[in-house]
């Protein structure tokens, strides 16, 4: 931080400090943040604090899908031997 | 407080003219450390333009970029599926899922701000994340 407080005032020393304008501008685009949300994905979403990778989940649906196959049994099994 | 970079942030503080100078010294002036994932750089910070090339690279040398070892790779791999299967419309990069990871990584000590060029995919990315409450988003 110390680098780049050295570099800003290089900075303002050769072309002179920011406006007033400009920094009023500036400190209200920094206050504008805004929180992250839990609420940002549909309620419908997956499980967070699932493990499961994709190739994982795509192996899962096609035991799942394919006739007379116990991969569904499997899959927990399958999942927890990756991580 | 700490801030964390993705792509579009570092293109858009790099300080070519005043209003982004003025918007790096209110970053600097608020913040305790600036942080940008070394993934993101594989976005492409440095476009082939001199003037400005010169001022990334300069910014990236000031601040800290954070090397990803394999916890944050597979947290950044989970939040990125979340948002796959949750159907959202959101559709964040690896990129932008390695900047959500590193910010809940760092909001578990510190309150966070992601400065990003999309906060549609960081919001959604973020959602599922662990220090939700501590972390906010501006965009650039």
């Amino acid at each position: 931080m110390a680098a780049l407080g050295a570099w800003l005032d290089e900075l303002d020393a050769e072309h002179g400090a920011p406006s007033e304008e400009a920094t009023a501008a500036a400190v209200e685009w920094l206050r504008g943040a805004v929180p992250a949300s839990r609420g940002a994905l549909p309620a419908s979403g997956a499980d967070a604090t699932s493990e499961r990778t994709p190739k994982a989940g795509r192996a899962a649906k096609a035991a799942r899908t394919r006739p007379g196959h116990a991969g569904a049994a499997r899959t927990p099994k399958t999942s927890a031997a990756r991580q | 407080m700490i801030a964390v970079l993705d792509t579009g942030a570092v293109s858009a503080l790099a300080p070519v003219d005043e209003a982004c100078r003025a918007r790096l010294r209110a970053l600097w002036n608020a913040v305790d450390a600036i942080e940008v994932p070394a993934a993101v750089l594989a976005e492409g910070v440095v476009t082939g333009h001199p003037g400005r090339d010169h001022h990334v690279r300069r910014l990236l040398r000031s601040i800290a970029v954070i090397d990803i070892d394999e916890f944050l790779g597979l947290a950044a791999g989970r939040m990125r599926h979340r948002v796959a299967t949750s159907g959202s419309k959101a559709d964040p990069s690896g990129g932008d899922a390695v900047v959500a990871a590193v910010a809940d990584q760092r909001a578990s000590v510190d309150d966070v701000i992601v400065i990003t060029g999309d906060a549609v995919d960081l919001q959604a990315l973020l959602a599922g994340a662990t220090h939700t409450e501590r972390v906010s988003i501006t965009s650039v």
